[in-house]
């Protein structure tokens, strides 16, 4: 037994945050990298926390004999910053390239998009802080990746069992994703095409989008995040039957399909055409929804911060909370960037940078909220969708000013993701002890580094292109010639594709507007969310609602079987491994695979 | 009643889904006019359906008497459970805050005390948890607010007690615990305000 510390307990140390901002940097960079490669980011924190890990803690401890180092809160603060640096990546990775594609590179002022995502990184951070007591203290989500880490950070303590459970968990995930990226086993498990070649069904209509919509992801990280959610994730499984198996099979009945569009061509056409869109609409009424119904308690919220703040002040307790000031001064700074960007961005016409401003703040505000509850529930971000609406909006207030319309869309974007992040982490902060205090204010110091990295690195790209532009892109010549270096940028090239369907009045507002009836009355119903569980399975494909519902089902049936017990010893520890053994996998995978350029 | 309600939802969210689905010719506003000619009737009806079957889930809701909320009696299944449920958390943490550790104490036994708590955390905590939609309609989202703001408090000192021992860091045990205690008496505090009849 080690004598007893006479130290303070480490937490905010020069240790942690520097790994931390170098973690981030590295990864904002690399990220950006593969998102422009391959479409899709990776989340920085489980890197971050085993990273913390060994370096504070193996590191720290053992080769500078640093007393107490790499302490769990301390290594909490560590993956706070990290993760909050690289959450740019996303949101830059998303918006920024498709200014190039949409050939405005020349006229891009770098300044005001910086200044943008910059303002975008601070509202996300503002916007949680009402939110976070709201989702984590009283409606007590999940959020489940949140949970990941903070076993991670935890295992120490944990007991050999739960880490041992921990590791297997890992294993399998490793083996499953490398069968699977290896194409040992596919990715998807296509259910619905394998009955139909047993039962010589039809590919086309109703049948054919049943048989071809009904697939289950392999996805282990899926599947963990529904272990953890358990029933109050099953709303999100519904969905998914109700976009699949009802609307689907209603749509390709009554011919509301491509002529002649059959198997996956019928399922792709109908999931955007027709689902996707309303999802989304439904997403933003249950959200707008949600807001009015939850007024109370938000109202209670910023009373409970108000009362901390004065308890704190008289000398009762020390203040865990960042006062409610701060995110009035923070709505108001996030306005007036705002507002500069599409001043400049309008050149002078002043009453269509306020209007610019007051939306784009309000609907960060309610991406925000929308992304929290979803990542609450789910672990899932509708991420692309948020800022395709941000986009379409900006696009009709600013009458198809396509650069101010993404400029903005960039900080939405950023903001968004930095509400999912920031929700996440302080739910680790939440079950490890850490102060939310601390994990927002060291986040605030860092918040401008993300978005000034990930917008470098898309400039520093594109002119690594043969005549100093076109580094990315379809139209690229390495993706022309189809060598290893090609950076396709699909999800720029999606928003490239919507801004031109916008412009040109293609925008599918009628599903927008009834989807968000439909949101609306979602909401009213007595289960808290459902709007945005709805609307978010409405949004993806089944494969990834189907594997998350079976994994709520299955958490549900051993909590009941096995007691409540069982769920904090087995099913966190064990859905833990699945989540980090995923993320981890892929993107070793995913390094090694752009290093050898294979 | 509830059934009905859930029955109406179910059916109108359905007709509501189906024909938001359909896809209008025509671009711009024309395409909503269109849409709206070719299906708005049928949406409506859908979604007048599933408003109307929410009202009635909302309103069989309310209407369930003590009388039920007893005859489902289960760990935690009514308020007044709930309730207790709270105290005894209150009681325990009273119980190892009052022991006035100092740090060497810690020292002495860490992992039985880590124990006390992880028991506290992961098993006691979460059952009154579950019931939270219970107290929300006893007390009503704002004071329910106020209570678990506190509540959360107590958890956070709880856990950063716990990690503070996995981390050999004995100074911090000390004071974590007597921050969680305080912080519970703050909410035990919001609570006997709001109900008087539920203090013990």
């Amino acid at each position: 037994m080690s004598a007893a510390s006479t130290k303070g307990y480490r937490e905010v140390t020069f240790g942690a945050v520097a790994l931390g901002v170098i973690q981030g940097a590295v990864m904002t960079a690399a990220f950006v990298y593969i998102g422009l490669k391959l479409g899709f980011g990776l989340p920085g924190s489980t890197v971050a926390a085993i990273m913390g890990f060994a370096l504070l803690r193996g590191v720290g401890r053992k080769a500078f004999g640093i007393e107490g180092a790499g302490s769990i809160v301390e290594n909490n603060i560590n993956q706070t910053i990290a993760s909050g640096i690289n959450t740019a990546s996303a949101g830059v990775v998303f918006t920024f390239p498709a200014l190039y594609l949409l050939g405005l590179g020349d006229e891009i002022n770098f300044p005001i998009v910086i200044l943008s995502a910059v303002a975008g990184s601070f509202m996300g951070i503002v916007v949680i802080i009402p939110l976070r007591k709201q989702m984590i203290e009283i409606e007590r989500l999940k959020f489940p990746s949140g949970i990941a880490v903070a076993t991670i950070l935890k295992s120490p303590g944990a007991g050999m069992k739960k880490s041992v459970l921990l590791a297997a968990g890992f294993a399998v995930s490793l083996a499953i994703t490398l069968a699977t990226k290896f194409e040992i086993v596919p990715e998807t498990l296509e259910i619905g095409e394998g009955l139909r070649s047993l039962t010589g069904g039809s590919d086309t209509g109703a049948a054919g989008v049943l048989f071809a919509g009904t697939a289950l992801s392999l996805s282990m990280a899926n599947f963990g995040a529904g272990l953890l959610s358990g029933k109050g994730g099953l709303a999100f499984a519904v969905g998914g039957i109700l976009a699949w198996w009802v609307i689907a099979p209603f749509v390709a009945a009554q011919g509301w399909v491509p002529e002649g569009a059959a198997g996956a061509d019928l399922k792709w056409a109908i999931y955007g055409a027709n689902l996707r869109p309303v999802g989304i609409g439904v997403l933003i009424g249950g959200a707008l929804m949600g807001v009015v119904l939850s007024y109370p308690a938000l109202k209670g919220a910023i009373s409970s911060l108000r009362a901390a703040a004065k308890l704190a002040k008289s000398g009762d307790a020390s203040n865990d909370e960042l006062p409610p000031s701060v995110l009035g001064f923070g709505l108001v700074g996030a306005f007036v960037a705002l507002f500069a960007v599409a001043i400049i961005g309008s050149n002078g016409a002043i009453a269509m940078a306020v209007s610019v401003a007051v939306a784009g703040t309000v609907w960060l505000g309610l991406a925000g909220l929308i992304v929290a509850q979803a990542t609450g529930a789910t672990d899932i971000s509708p991420l692309s969708g948020l800022a395709l609406i941000a986009v379409t909006l900006m696009l009709a207030l600013t009458a198809n000013n396509i650069m101010l319309a993404v400029t903005i869309g960039v900080a939405v974007c950023v903001a968004t993701n930095q509400c999912a992040d920031m929700m996440s982490d302080l739910k680790t902060g939440h079950l490890v002890g850490s102060v939310p205090k601390r994990q927002q204010l060291v986040q605030f110091m860092v918040a401008w580094v993300g978005p000034a990295i990930a917008v470098g690195t898309v400039w520093l790209l594109w002119q690594a292109g043969p005549d100093g532009a076109n580094g990315f892109g379809p139209e690229s010549l390495a993706c022309r010639n189809e060598t290893a270096d090609c950076l396709p940028a699909p999800q720029a090239g999606a928003l490239q594709g919507m801004v031109q369907g916008v412009v040109s009045g293609e925008a599918p507002l009628d599903k927008y507007l009834a989807g968000s009836a439909i949101g609306i009355g979602l909401a009213l119903f007595p289960i808290a969310g459902l709007g945005v569980l709805i609307g978010l399975a409405m949004y993806l494909p089944f494969e990834i609602t189907l594997g998350y519902g079976i994994g709520c089902v299955a958490s549900m049936v051993l909590e009941k079987v096995k007691g409540r017990r069982y769920y904090a010893d087995v099913l966190v520890p064990v859905a833990a491994g699945f989540i980090v053994g995923e993320a981890l996998t892929s993107l070793s995978l995913t390094l090694i695979k752009l290093a050898t350029g294979s | 009643m509830r059934y009905a309600g859930f029955g109406l939802f179910v059916i109108g969210l359905t007709v509501a889904s189906w024909y938001a689905a359909y896809v209008p010719e025509g671009i711009g506003a024309e395409r909503i006019g269109n849409w709206f000619s070719a299906v708005g009737i049928q949406f409506l009806a859908g979604w007048v359906t599933m408003i109307v079957g929410v009202v009635v889930a909302r309103a069989a809701a309310k209407k369930d008497t003590p009388a039920d909320e007893a005859a489902n009696a289960n760990s935690a299944d009514t308020a007044g459970e709930a309730i207790e449920q709270m105290r005894l958390i209150a009681r325990r943490i009273d119980d190892i805050a009052g022991r006035d550790l100092a740090p060497a104490d810690v020292a002495q036994a860490p992992r039985k005390l880590a124990d006390e708590l992880d028991h506290l955390l992961t098993e006691e905590i979460p059952v009154f948890l579950d019931a939270r939609p219970l107290l929300i309609d006893r007390f009503g989202l704002e004071t329910f607010a106020e209570l678990i703001g506190h509540f959360a408090v107590m958890e956070r000192a709880a856990a950063r007690a716990w990690s503070a021992i996995t981390d050999e860091a004995w100074d911090e045990v000390p004071p974590s615990l007597t921050k969680a205690q305080a912080a519970v008496h703050r909410s035990l505090d919001v609570l006997d305000a709001a109900a008087p009849s539920a203090a013990a």
